[in-house]
Order: structure tokens, then C-alpha cells, then sequence
């Protein structure tokens, strides 16, 4: 992109050079001319040649060098790195017209100049801003034919000025006129054609990357698919696992010690008395064993890791997965939570990330899970978001379920949206959950 | 944000710049530039040109305090349109000048005059009506005055008045018509001492140009081409073939008109003046008497009237428009110059003569003109104007010249000539 662009404004750099040369030739063969017509005594013929009143040549000169030098100066600042903007667009095109109606539309070199400029931005144009330079782009060519504004504006023609010299001065000036515009025409056409073989390339590996990124995606979601029904298969050989081992183990268990009560009963019903105390043990022990099942089933971090480093986890997940940056402020003393009030934390902090991210579009989440300054015996979760926040908040079903999940472990939830998106957790602890 | 700083700073800088000329523009006295040629308006000498002018500015300068106008001294009538294309070439065209009528259709198509209609609108003190109609028409373009008449310079017919005593011919009244100029140079056309070479001529000096005024005769038409195959024009020259063949072959010399052999002569007002300048009226003609009379035409009061005018206008690309407008004024609108003008015999105002301008009246009756000659010639329609670009103008002369010596069949002639001349 860069070598297409140096290529660009080293061509443009010579157009800009080239038209120094046209616009100084015309006004300098007005010049001269006009010298050269008052020293022959021949300007009565050729103002009969004219189609209307000449400008004063000496003002046509230096107007010319003056605008081409502030146009020179405007132009040559905008390089690749700054910015395209529609003013400096509407600047040129005025210093540029201005050359254009002193040198009485002699020359329509420096529009092609001009257009060049606009249709080889920096940046990728918005539809309206197309339509709008396509119709400035004519409207300048137009306006500066000479041929057309010629009906309206009567104005002298100053190439006549190139043939009023001997027959061989007049030949090389008009060959060299000749030369100067057909090169910049050229350059013009170059830079276009250039133009236009970097746009359809540029468009076409766009289609390519499009194609290829289509293409993963598909696999991605074959994989997802299949991984997330390994996932379903391994849970419910699991629970199948668990209710055999335990549940099934207990019920046979029950089911024979009832049968011997039922066997029993009629001959030494003091024993039946023994045996259900027994059964009533392995029922005790059922109720454990589907409680510890139970637990099984909770996040297999929380598990493993246990609050923090599942937070941990969580966190680093998200940031692979987002342009997030979340950070984790840890401030707790030794402790070892009860497993619910774990369960409902971790549920609410990857609520509340979730929410900054899907809803509020936060670059940056800070997580403070810390005591309480004014009560020992309370700690407090605070997830601050810098996303676009909510000035009023109607509470969604996430919010009302991260609300009584709180309250399930008497703890109490605040929240506010006016400067991007904070949750407040106050949740008691108590005295067994401190780890000395 | 550096970038538009600098920026700033240039564009601050040019507007302070300019803000200083503009100053240092208004502190200077303003210059107005007038285009005026010297030594005789009509190619015939005068002296008094450079006092009036001088009169006139000075008298400016006066009303206009903090105005200068200067003019390029030396320039004559032969160098002025010369003089005026560099002028318009260098972008330095006069703010007020003078214009002879050969420029006028070139400054029309140029644009270098000014349209005077807003400055005519806005001015209640310009009476269109103390000018002759005839003499604002030829200076517009389009139904817009360009330019205003300073001075006109007609035609005019000198007549032998001793000679045609003589041969017992009573003379012309002011509606004579070219029948009676025919049948008077019938009569004095002959060879008196009996040497077979005829001495004593009826004209002089008659052109095709007088004969196509006599018969209206206009060769272009409205869109610039050719027209001569017509009725008036083959009049015309059938009338000057006459006239020619009244003296058998021989051409009336100057010498001849001088020494009172011939008994009329067509001569420019201006002419007419410097060789009888007033008071002195030193005649040049001593040898015999002699009055003015309009220049003849096919049937009384029609015919155009020849002869030129001369004309003032502002330049198109003047800064001072309104200023311009004073001074072209002074020249062409004030009573007083205009009467100056006529004094000094450098044409004829053309201001209506009414009772307003008695002493006007006086001047051309001291000089031997009535004022209802004057008059009659300015109410005449003036000449087309047939501006027409070498080589067509040398050709159409040669070419008419040449059908009056000729006896051939003049209505295939003149196709001929047509074609020949809208080919150009």
C-alpha cells in the first residue's frame, strides 16, 4: 500500500512541476507577446484577431506565479500520511479556477491536476462523498473548457498569443506547448489507470481474505458442534456414573435390607427394629453421596482452583477471546468461602463481565473483591466498567437473577450506569469461613 | 494543528499587506487617463485642440478635488488607433477616450467599451434630448449606449454660386435632389474657349460613397454579408456613369475647383471651417462666390447623411466609472465645452440647435452656413456603417470603380462582385 502510494505522489509530483511550466509559458508568451506586438506596430492587427478585450498581461503574470505558489504550497502538504479533508479539497479548487480565469481558459491543465487530487484520496470515500467530487470534478472541467464558457463569458483567446512570433519561434513554442501538455495528460492518465488496477486488486483480496475467513469460520462451528456434544456425552456418562455409584449402590442397598425386614419381620420383629436403623444409615449416607454428586457438578474450576484462580481463568479466557482488559484486585484475607457463596460470586462477576462487554462495549473492567472498611465482618465485589454505561437502568432478567442469587446468601446487590456500569456486592461472612 | 497555524499566519499576512496598499492606494490622488489625439480632429490642421483640452481638465480638477487626469501629448489622428490597440493590448486602455468611428466596431466586438445605460439611468442631470437621435443610435451596441458624440463632421455640398450666376442658373434651395445636380451639371458642363477639351465641369471630388448615400444604398445586410445586387445600388452607379459621361472623359482637377471652373464639390464640414476659418474669413476660394448645401438625394430629405463622427467613451475596465462618467461629460454633455468645440471649429456639436443656443447659431451663420442647413443635415439619417476588414474594403473599391469606367452588363457584374466578396 505504501509503494502504491510513494508511486502516486512521485507521479503527482511531476504533474505539479509540469504545470508550473504550462501556466508560466502562457503567461510569459502573453508577456512577451505583447511586448513583441507594440515594438512591431502590429497590435491593431491582432486585436482585431481577438475575440474580446485582452488582460492586462503583466497582472496575468504575476497572478499566475503568486496563485501557483500558494497552490504549490497547499498541495504539497497534503501527503500520505495526512488526513483527506473536503476543505483543503474546496482550497485548491479556488486557487486552481483563479489560475484558470486569469490565463482566460487557455489551458485545462491544472484541473486535470485537480482531479487527480480528488479521486486518489488517502482514505476510502463515503458514497456521498463519490457522488459529491464526481459532480465537482465535471463542473470544474466544464467550467474551465474554454470552447463552452466562451458563449457565455466573452474572453480573448491566449494561445493566438503563440502565433504572432516569426513562423520558427511560433512552431517551437507551439511544439513545446504541445509537449508539456501531452506529458501531462499522460501523467494524468498514468495515475488514473494506476488508480484503478490498485482499486480492483485491492478489492479482490479482500474477496480472497473474505472467502478464506468464511471458510474457518465453518470449521470453527463444525468443531464447536462436536465438541460441544463430547462435552454432553462425557456429562451424562458422568451423572449416570455418580447416580450407579451412589444412588443405585444406596437404593440396592435399601432394597435388600428390606427385603430381610420383610423376611424378618413375622419371626423376630425386635431385629426389623436394628436392620431399619441400618437401611435408614445407608439412606443418611444416599443423601451425602447425591449431596457430593451434586457438588461435582458445579464449574470445574471452582473446583480445582478455587475462587480466585477461577476468576483467574475466567478473566484470561475473556481477554483472549476480547479486546478487553480486565483487571483483578484481590484483597481478601486467607479464607475459605462456604462452596454456595462461591458458586453465586463467580456466577455474578462473569454476569456482570458479560453485560460490560455484550451491552455497555467496555475496553476496560476493574474487579475489586476486598473486606469492607466499615464492617469486619462483610466483604464487598465491585466490578467497574468504562463502556457507555445506562442512565436510567430497567432491570433485565440477568440483573434480577444476579439479584436473588445475592440475596440467597444475604447479601445485598447496588448498581448505577451514569459513569459507565458499576456492581456493588455487600455479602456477610461468617466467623467458619475465616481461615486462621 | 501546525500546519494551521502556518497557514494562519500567511493568510493573516496577505490581508495586512493588502490592507496597507489599499492605504497607501488611498493616501495617492486618483489618476484618471484620457485617450486624446492632437492636431485636428479631420485631418486637417488645428491648433486649438490642446488648450480646449487642457480647458476642459482643468476645469475638472476643479469640481473634483483630489482627481488628476492625465493624457499622452502628441499623438496623432494617423497613430491613435495604433496607439489605443497597445493601450488594450497592455491591459492599460484609457479610462475616458476618444473614438474614431473606424474603432468603433472592433472596441463593440472587443467589449472594451463601457455600458453607459446604468450611468445614463442614474444621472438625472444627462438629457437624452438635447442630442440629435441620429448621432447617440450609431454609438450602441445592442440597444446600449457605449459611447457618446463629441463632435460630428458631415458632409456638405460646396457651390459655385458665381459661376452658376454666369450661365443664368438659378441656385438650388436646401431640398434640391440629385435630378436637379444632373440637370445643373448638364448645363455648365461644356468647352468654353471652343478647343474641343472641355474647361468648365459640373463636379468634383463626388465619390460612390455620396452617390450611395443620394440613393440609400446599404451593401450589407442585417447579418454582415454582401448584398449588391439591388435596386438602389445599381441606381447608384448607373447615376455615376452619368454624371462621369457628362464630362466627356476628362477629370476636373483640384487646380480647376480652385480657380472656380467647377460649380460643385462635395467637402467635409471641417474642411470647409479651416479654410474659412471665422472671424477672418480669409477665403481661400477668392475668386469666386460661394454657399453650402446639404449634400443631394434621390427625392428631397431622404438619403443618408455622410461624413463622421467622432466619439467618447468610458473604458469597460476603468476603476473610477463614476468619475469617468464626469469627465466624459465634460466633454460631451456640457453646454458650455460643446460651444467651445464649435468655436474653435473642430466640428459640429451634436447637440440640438434650439433657442438655447443662439450664439451656436450665430457662429455657423458668420461662417457662411444657415443653421437649418446644420440642422437639416444632422435630422438626416447617418451613413450605415460598413466597416469592412482588408482586403474586402480595397476590393469593393477597385471592384465599383471599375463598374462605373466599364460598359458591361452591370447586373452580372454585380453577382460576380457579390460572390466574390462574401467569399473573403
Amino acid at each position: 500500500m505504501r509503494a502504491y502510494y510513494r508511486t502516486i505522489d512521485r507521479l503527482r509530483a511531476g504533474m505539479i512541476v509540469l504545470n508550473y511550466a504550462i501556466i508560466m509559458l502562457y503567461a510569459s508568451v502573453c508577456l512577451i507577446g505583447t511586448k513583441y506586438l507594440i515594438d512591431r506596430q502590429t497590435s491593431l492587427s491582432f486585436l482585431t484577431q481577438l475575440s474580446h478585450i485582452p488582460k492586462n498581461p503583466l497582472l496575468v503574470f504575476i497572478g499566475c506565479f503568486g496563485l501557483y505558489a500558494l497552490f504549490v504550497l497547499h498541495v504539497v502538504k497534503n501527503t500520505v500520511l495526512t488526513p483527506f479533508l473536503f476543505r483543503d479539497l474546496v482550497m485548491e479548487w479556488i486557487l486552481a479556477y483563479g489560475i484558470v480565469l486569469l490565463l482566460n481558459m487557455a489551458t485545462q491543465s491544472i484541473v486535470l491536476l485537480v482531479i487527480v487530487d480528488m479521486i486518489c484520496p488517502r482514505r476510502p470515500l463515503k458514497n456521498k462523498e463519490i457522488y459529491e467530487i464526481i459532480v465537482f470534478s465535471i463542473l470544474l472541467y466544464i467550467g474551465s473548457n474554454y470552447a463552452l464558457m466562451q458563449k457565455f463569458f466573452p474572453m480573448s483567446d491566449l494561445r493566438s498569443y503563440f502565433t504572432i512570433f516569426s513562423s520558427w519561434t511560433s512552431s517551437i513554442l507551439l511544439l513545446f506547448r504541445s509537449l508539456l501538455e501531452g506529458i501531462n495528460l499522460l501523467l494524468f492518465i498514468i495515475i488514473i489507470a494506476y488508480f484503478l488496477i490498485n482499486q480492483y486488486e485491492e478489492k479482490e483480496s479482500i474477496a480472497q481474505e473474505l472467502d478464506m475467513v468464511n471458510q474457518v469460520n465453518a470449521k470453527l462451528r463444525n468443531y464447536a458442534a462436536l465438541s460441544e456434544k463430547i462435552a454432553q456425552d462425557n456429562e451424562r456418562k458422568r451423572i449416570a456414573r455418580e447416580i450407579h455409584d451412589t444412588l443405585g449402590h444406596a437404593l440396592t442397598g435399601i432394597a435388600a435390607g428390606l427385603d430381610a425386614c420383610l423376611v424378618m419381620i413375622e419371626k423376630k420383629p425386635e431385629l426389623v427394629k436394628t436392620q431399619l436403623q441400618k437401611i435408614r444409615n445407608v439412606v443418611t449416607e444416599g443423601i451425602q453421596d447425591v449431596r457430593g454428586s451434586l457438588e461435582k457438578l458445579r464449574p470445574g474450576a471452582l473446583e480445582e482452583h478455587g475462587l480466585q484462580g477461577a476468576l483467574q481463568k475466567m478473566i484470561n479466557e475473556f481477554m483472549a477471546v476480547s479486546n478487553v482488559e480486565i483487571n483483578l484486585s484481590w484483597q481478601m484475607p486467607r479464607i475459605d468461602f462456604e462452596k454456595t457463596k462461591e458458586d453465586v460470586l463467580f456466577r455474578m462477576i462473569q454476569e456482570c463481565i458479560t453485560n460490560a462487554i455484550r451491552h455497555g462495549h467496555a475496553s476496560m473492567i476493574n474487579i475489586w473483591i476486598q473486606m469492607d472498611q466499615n464492617d469486619p465482618c462483610q466483604m464487598q465485589v465491585i466490578v467497574h466498567d468504562n463502556g457507555k454505561g445506562s442512565a436510567s437502568i430497567q432491570p433485565g432478567y440477568g440483573l434480577m437473577q444476579m439479584k436473588e442469587r445475592i440475596s440467597t446468601i444475604h447479601g445485598t446487590l447496588y448498581y448505577d450506569g451514569s459513569d459507565g456500569f458499576v456492581c456493588k456486592a455487600l455479602i456477610p461472612l461468617q466467623k467458619g469461613e475465616f481461615d486462621d | 494543528m501546525i500546519m494551521n497555524k502556518k497557514w494562519s499566519i500567511v493568510f493573516w499576512s496577505i490581508v495586512i499587506v493588502s490592507l496597507l496598499a489599499g492605504l497607501i492606494y488611498w493616501q495617492t490622488p486618483i489618476v484618471l487617463r484620457l485617450g486624446v489625439f492632437i492636431g485636428g480632429s479631420w485631418n486637417v490642421p488645428s491648433a486649438s485642440t490642446y488648450e480646449l483640452i487642457d480647458g476642459i481638465i482643468a476645469q475638472f480638477e476643479q469640481d473634483h478635488p483630489g482627481v488628476r487626469v492625465q493624457y499622452d501629448a502628441g499623438i496623432s489622428l494617423n497613430d491613435y488607433s495604433s496607439w489605443m490597440s497597445d493601450k488594450i493590448l497592455e491591459g492599460s486602455c484609457p479610462d475616458v477616450f476618444l473614438l474614431i468611428e473606424g474603432d468603433l466596431d472592433l472596441y463593440k466586438k472587443l467589449g472594451v467599451l463601457k455600458n453607459l445605460d446604468p450611468l445614463i439611468d442614474s444621472d438625472l442631470g444627462f438629457r437624452e434630448i438635447q442630442y440629435n437621435p441620429n448621432t447617440l443610435s450609431l454609438a450602441s451596441d445592442r440597444g446600449h449606449q457605449i459611447a457618446l458624440p463629441m463632435e460630428c463632421n458631415p458632409d456638405m455640398m460646396l457651390v459655385n454660386t458665381s459661376l452658376l450666376r454666369q450661365e443664368g442658373i438659378p441656385i438650388p434651395d436646401e431640398s434640391w435632389t440629385i435630378d436637379d445636380l444632373y440637370t445643373i451639371c448638364q448645363k455648365v458642363s461644356r468647352d468654353k474657349d471652343k478647343n474641343g477639351v472641355l474647361d468648365q465641369f459640373g463636379i468634383y471630388g463626388y465619390s460612390w460613397e455620396h452617390a450611395f448615400d443620394a440613393f440609400n444604398v446599404e451593401i450589407l445586410d442585417s447579418e454582415g454579408a454582401f448584398q449588391l445586387h439591388q435596386d438602389p445600388f445599381k441606381q447608384a452607379i448607373t447615376y455615376l456613369k452619368e454624371l462621369k459621361d457628362l464630362h466627356h472623359g476628362v477629370e476636373p482637377t483640384k487646380e480647376d475647383l480652385d480657380s472656380g471652373k467647377v460649380a460643385f464639390a462635395p467637402m467635409s464640414y471641417a474642411e470647409f471651417v479651416t479654410y474659412n476659418p471665422y472671424p477672418w474669413r480669409i477665403k481661400r476660394y477668392s475668386n469666386f462666390d460661394w454657399q453650402c448645401l446639404p449634400m443631394p438625394a434621390n427625392s428631397s430629405n431622404s438619403g443618408f447623411s455622410g461624413g463622421s463622427f467622432l466619439y467618447m467613451g468610458i473604458s469597460s475596465r476603468t476603476f473610477f466609472s463614476d468619475l469617468s462618467w464626469d469627465l466624459l461629460k465634460a466633454f460631451c454633455c456640457d453646454t458650455k465645452n460643446q460651444k467651445e468645440i464649435v468655436f474653435n471649429g473642430l466640428g459640429i456639436s451634436p447637440f440640438v440647435l434650439d433657442e438655447s443656443n443662439g450664439d451656436v447659431s450665430l457662429y455657423y451663420e458668420q461662417i457662411g452656413i444657415s443653421s437649418s442647413l446644420i440642422d437639416l443635415i444632422m435630422r438626416k439619417k447617418p451613413r450605415p456603417n460598413i466597416e469592412i476588414d482588408p482586403p474586402a474594403d480595397l476590393i469593393l473599391d477597385s471592384k465599383i470603380k471599375e463598374l462605373i469606367e466599364n460598359e458591361d452588363d452591370i447586373d452580372l457584374s454585380l453577382i460576380e462582385l457579390e460572390k466574390e466578396l462574401n467569399n473573403e
